[in-house]
């Protein structure tokens, strides 16, 4: 209520000391500003062409050792991935040492080793560092890479790439680094089973010969060391890895494109579209430009609350919980990228919001107010990441490696003071292209509609999770419908041609039982199932496992026409009721398919032909009507069998529940009728894979196994 | 003002060559203000930098059933502004000064703090005495923040694989405790919170008995010590403190029908409306209307429900949008002041830390089961958890994960651990102990944790100790009290649905 008066009584309010009160309407003014110290180490090159780098922080008794080999950075080809598989087996076995006893050693210090596919990081107390030197001095000049531990490394590195598939910020970025840099550029590698497939120790090898040598590596120390100490340090530990001729570095064309490109990724079940909105960048590290475009990107989409992207998508209208924007200066290439998490609903407008922020910054660039602001707390960063004696190594080693000017750092702050408005405006103008991005979005396809709005070409295109292409589906040829699928799937089940000979044969058949068995090795058993099915509606099927001898009727379900039920070991009976009972009344003999076009109880849409490793499919999606539950069916388009079905529905607690059932070895029973006799069933993962054992098909149904006894 | 002042020394400094100790204090001062705030103060004076904090103790655990997340959006509008601090500009003060801000919630606690250059120090005093004495809450940023959580939730838990973990485990890990949801919360209980819920829990939580302000850095402890008087010994506590909000708050209709009675009268006059109108300072606007007013600090609740050992071995199957199959099991553990914590710390350090841990070497490693094993206690203020998690390999079945994570447990439950490898648990130990805590801001919440949690700051420095007086039979015997089947969730990850 008295935000304007400025107080000046003196009041007690606790306690018994009277205490001068402060005004509260405003913020208290800063203290004379502290001064910034900058101490960027020398660097000294080894006889071996080692260049060292070494931080004294006596602050904690803890030295910490990073070997970064700079060497140039070349595609893979056929083969991405190989870098990194060589970072995880840096560390796995020497000439003298086993992995087990290599990380027995390291875990006893209690000290830390992260090998990368340029070197490591390594910690520990300083009363262990010689030690811990020795272990890194044999890791990197003997190196054994053994084949048990390669071919570890490749499958567990194949699961992570499983794994990968279903993080959205993983399918965003292979998409990014294929649309940004081409699918050849090094960026542009994605790493896939196929490629890690094609690997051998023998690349590993290679790669560590050609690439390792100390004439292009930086050892970067840390801690509670002094630099005589370094020094000895590096000659007992390190003079013994010996030089190499240093590869040749390459350079490597970017796509061009034309316009806004939109690339979508289907994830099933999203409920945010990750977006990413981004460029490449001609921009390499310590050119004059990058601190300017710092200082853009701090006022479009940089950490804070205030850049625009945040406070405009979060703060303002609430689409998302975060929305930033970065320039990354690289020495191949660099990019821009922009984007979040947002809402399915919102996916559309915070695109337009995102690319609206672009074209603004670009066209009229920033305010005085913003540009305050922004190296204020750009200052403080600064001065903040000082705390950490790795920064300091870091401006020692970026100085070298991108052969900034010596006092690059030490004049930082004076050339960030330095910049203005109009030269923010020059570099938004010379480097975004607001009317030239590739906008990749991963999420729900109920989204997808909304985006090709976006697209200039007004097609965009479907990518999978590793960035390719994704096959959209084919249209039918002419004149084939749902219903000409169906009746030739039928049709081929009896080996006949047309609705009369299909009719006779259908006439003779009234009952027919099939037996299946499949072996369950999580109860270390068989498991058993025999259905039955009966004219007009009637169906049944009983479960049985037998595992070490215990036997043991797991599920039943039957249904005579006019009544039925479940039965569940452990929990009993069922009777079907209301909506299942009439279901199981609507039912079809032996094939649900035939119930399809002579009912109206289905809602059947043959949606195109799917591609799947080669083969031709089509694909229809039968819904019974009134219901939410869902699948799809596919046929083969050159045999005409139905291969597979993909269920999706939920319990009844909400859970998604669904599987899939795949058809295989179709093979004649009698008098040609035909039926698979592989069956795999894939229940939330958990593979079950029957054999058709036996079908004896009768004229006339038997009454028992309908009313449950089997 | 201006930062471009800042002074550079370009000049290289003289390096110290003195070898720092094989261990490190960190010195602090603490003290209780007369109205309840706990204030720990450490000077450090290598970076001109200074952390302000403030701790509140309360969490996700002191809501109530149908306002779930409450404590954590609550946190998100404590950013809105207050009396004094205009919508949208908290975070402008920070960063124009050169600081960075930002808060979490835990079960247990919601952390505030501010990073700053050491000469803004008071800025960052005065920001969350206003957070303290005044936050203003208003519809618009009820609404925004309200959409902005849901997204949080969505990004973090919704969409992300096992994003759902901790949620699923919980639920299902407590009956009664409210650690059996997450601070994250539920959307129709943020959707369902009133007016008067954040009226009652900025009364109930956000008092000065309730928060312990930690500052650590380049400061003057003296000078520092002033201004906090200034701004937090002079902010009331108790029914004053009430009175003081709702004097700010309030409409005047509003006023006078809730302290009416209580004024006999007096609302109406002249003077009263007089005062109210001229916008007395609040301070006085209390010594003359409500002098006798109590500072008596309110008693602030907790649950005192604590939840024991699990009677039987809870298990259940959730399906998410994941690829490969996952199992976790969850074991009930005594609270941080247990005097089991740290058996049970470095029991896991033994199944999961470094690649000669037991998970590692055997499961990951040697049997090749998992992608990756983990063990990690999630060691709370009332009795926790402790996670085994496992993410299986392409074609691994997860009872057979199952089946080689119980062998491995198993076997410290029978087995003494050798000498060699309990004297890897207590150097791993020493060593994070050293390492730990070497920046400011991890310093300044770790004081403020031991203090609330433990109710000893000096276990900074000193709870090494605890860690080193773990014996071998201690491990293998919360091993056979803890880990058990009948006090465990065991959860199996499955995919929804297999793409590709």
């Amino acid at each position: 209520m008295k935000k304007n008066l400025i107080i000046a009584l003196a009041t007690f309010f606790v306690g018994s000391s009277a205490i001068a009160q402060i005004d509260r309407t405003e913020a208290p003014k800063p203290q004379p500003n502290p001064e910034i110290k900058i101490n960027i180490p020398d660097v000294v090159t080894s006889e071996n062409g080692l260049k060292v780098i070494v931080v004294e922080n006596h602050k904690l008794p803890v030295v910490s050792f990073q070997l970064f080999v700079d060497y140039p950075t070349l595609p893979e080809v056929d083969k991405a991935g190989k870098a990194d598989i060589f970072g995880q087996l840096l560390a796995s076995g020497t000439t003298e040492s086993t992995k087990d006893e290599l990380d027995a050693k390291i875990d006893y210090m209690g000290a830390s080793v992260a090998t990368t596919s340029r070197g490591f990081f390594a910690s520990s107390l300083k009363k262990h560092t010689p030690k811990l030197l020795s272990i890194l001095s044999e890791m990197i000049t003997k190196p054994s890479f053994p084949q048990d531990e390669f071919d570890r490394v490749v499958k567990q590195s194949i699961s992570a790439l499983e794994q990968a598939k279903s993080s959205p910020d993983a399918m965003a970025s292979n998409v990014a680094g294929v649309v940004n840099y081409g699918a050849d550029h090094p960026y542009g590698e994605i790493t896939t089973e196929e490629s890690l497939g094609n690997l051998t120790v023998d690349d590993i090898k290679k790669h560590y010969k050609e690439n390792f040598i100390p004439n292009m590596a930086y050892l970067v120390i840390v801690g509670d060391v002094t630099q005589a100490e370094a020094k000895e340090y590096v000659a007992t530990y390190f003079s013994g890895w010996n030089k190499g001729t240093a590869p040749a570095a390459k350079t490597f064309d970017v796509p061009t494109s034309e316009g806004n490109n939109v690339y979508f990724v289907d994830k099933p079940g999203a409920v945010q579209s990750r977006i990413t909105i981004t460029h490449n960048m001609d921009l390499k590290p310590g050119h004059e430009d990058v601190i300017k475009l710092r200082v853009l990107n701090q006022v479009l989409g940089g950490g804070s609350f205030s850049a625009r992207l945040m406070s405009n998508l979060r703060e303002d209208k609430a689409y998302t919980y975060g929305c930033y924007s970065q320039i990354s200066p690289d020495k191949l290439v660099g990019d821009f990228t922009a984007g979040g998490n947002f809402r399915n609903e919102v996916t559309d407008s915070a695109i337009v919001q995102i690319i609206m922020e672009i074209n603004k910054i670009s066209e009229s660039g920033v305010t005085d107010k913003e540009l305050e602001l922004v190296k204020n707390s750009m200052t403080g960063a600064f001065a903040r990441s000082l705390e950490r004696p790795e920064t300091m190594a870091r401006f020692a080693l970026n100085t070298v490696r991108y052969n900034l000017p010596k006092d690059y750092y030490a004049t930082y702050l004076k050339d960030l003071e330095k910049i203005t408005k109009a030269e923010l405006l020059d570099v938004a103008k010379k480097y975004l292209r607001p009317d030239n991005l590739n906008i990749i979005v991963v999420g729900n396809e109920e989204v997808a509609s909304t985006l090709e709005q976006f697209d200039n070409k007004g097609g965009m295109e479907l990518k999978d999770s590793q960035g390719k292409e994704k096959i959209k589906l084919k249209s039918v040829a002419e004149g084939v419908t749902a219903e000409s699928v169906v009746k030739s799937f039928l049709y081929k089940s009896f080996s006949v041609d047309n609705k009369a000979d299909y009719d006779k044969i259908m006439k003779k058949v009234g009952y027919v039982i099939k037996s299946y068995s499949a072996p369950l090795e999580a109860i270390g058993g068989d498991i058993y199932m025999t259905s039955y099915s009966g004219k007009p509606n009637m169906t049944a099927s009983v479960l049985r496992m037998n595992a070490g001898g215990q036997k043991a009727t797991v599920q039943k379900e039957y249904f005579n026409g006019n009544s039925g039920g479940t039965f569940m070991m452990g929990a009993g009976t069922t009777k079907y009721e209301a909506d299942e009972l009439q279901k199981k009344k609507d039912g079809a003999f032996l094939f649900s398919q035939a119930n399809y076009f002579t009912t109206d109880f289905y809602d059947i849409d043959l949606m195109g032909i799917d591609e799947v490793e080669g083969e031709e499919y089509y694909k229809m999606k039968v819904n019974r009507k009134g219901e939410e539950d869902f699948g799809y069916e596919y046929y083969s388009v050159k045999t005409g069998w139905l291969v597979m079905e993909e269920n999706f529905g939920t319990d009844d607690e909400g859970n998604s529940v669904g599987g899939t059932i795949k058809y295989e070895d179709f093979k004649e029973i009698k008098k040609g009728i035909m039926f698979p006799h592989k069956m795999s069933i894939n229940n939330q993962g958990q593979l079950i894979e029957f054999t058709l054992n036996e079908v004896k098909i009768k004229k006339k149904p038997k009454s028992e196994p309908f009313v449950g006894q089997f | 003002m201006k930062l471009k002042n800042w002074l550079i020394a370009g000049t290289i400094l003289c390096s110290i060559s003195a070898s720092a100790q094989d261990s490190r204090k960190i010195d602090f001062v603490e003290y209780d203000l007369p109205n309840g705030l706990h204030v720990i103060l450490h000077e450090d004076h290598s970076t001109p930098i200074a952390a302000v904090t403030i701790l509140y103790h309360v969490g996700s655990k002191n809501e109530n059933v149908g306002r779930t997340g409450f404590a954590h959006f609550f946190e998100h509008l404590m950013f809105e502004g207050t009396t004094n601090i205009e919508r949208h500009t908290y975070d402008k003060y920070v960063e124009g000064a050169g600081g960075t801000l930002n808060a979490n919630t835990s079960q247990d606690r919601t952390f505030y703090y501010e990073l700053l250059p050491s000469n803004q120090l008071e800025l960052g005093l005065w920001l969350e005495s206003e957070r303290l004495l005044h936050a203003k809450v208003e519809d618009i940023g009820i609404e925004t923040q309200r959409e902005v959580v849901k997204e949080e939730k969505r990004q973090r838990m919704d969409n992300q694989p096992y994003g759902s973990l901790m949620y699923e485990v919980f639920r299902r890990a407590y009956k009664e405790h409210p650690y059996q949801w997450v601070p994250i919360g539920s959307m129709e209980d943020l959707d369902a919170a009133q007016e008067e819920d954040y009226v009652n829990f900025y009364r109930t939580f956000y008092v000065p008995h309730n928060a312990t302000l930690t500052i650590a850095g380049d400061i003057d402890i003296e000078q520092t010590k002033k201004w906090i008087d200034q701004y937090y010994g002079t902010i009331p506590n108790g029914d004053r403190l009430d009175l003081y909000r709702d004097l700010e708050f309030l409409s005047l209709e509003q006023f006078q029908e809730k302290y009416g009675d209580e004024l006999k009268g007096m609302a109406t006059s002249k003077d009263f409306m007089g005062d109210w109108h001229n916008e007395m300072p609040t301070e006085d606007f209390i010594k003359k209307y409500f002098s006798k007013v109590s500072n008596e600090q309110h008693e602030v609740p907790r649950p005192t429900i604590k939840e024991g050992l699990l009677q039987a071995e809870i298990r259940d199957t959730v399906y998410d949008n994941i690829q490969l199959p996952a199992i976790i099991m969850a074991y009930r553990t005594p609270e941080l002041k247990h005097e089991d914590h740290y058996a049970v710390e470095m029991l896991s350090m033994l199944l999961s830390q470094g690649n000669s841990s037991r998970f590692n070497k055997n499961i990951v490693e040697k049997q090749e089961k998992a992608l990756a094993a983990f063990a990690f206690p999630f060691g709370l203020e009332d009795p926790g958890i402790a996670l085994s998690l496992a993410i299986a390999n392409m074609g691994v079945d997860l009872k057979d994960l199952e089946a080689a994570l119980d062998a491995e447990v198993e076997n410290t439950q029978t087995e003494l651990i050798s000498d060699e490898e309990f004297e890897k648990l207590r150097n791993m130990a020493e060593s994070d102990f050293i390492s730990s805590n070497s920046t400011m801001a991890g310093i300044a919440e770790s004081l403020a944790n031991y203090h609330v949690y433990n109710g000893s700051t000096d276990l900074i420095n000193t709870e090494l100790e605890k860690y080193m007086a773990v014996t071998k039979e201690d491990i293998k015997r919360v091993a056979n009290k803890y880990f058990i089947k009948s006090n465990r969730v065991v959860l199996y990850y499955l995919p929804k649905e297999q793409n590709n």
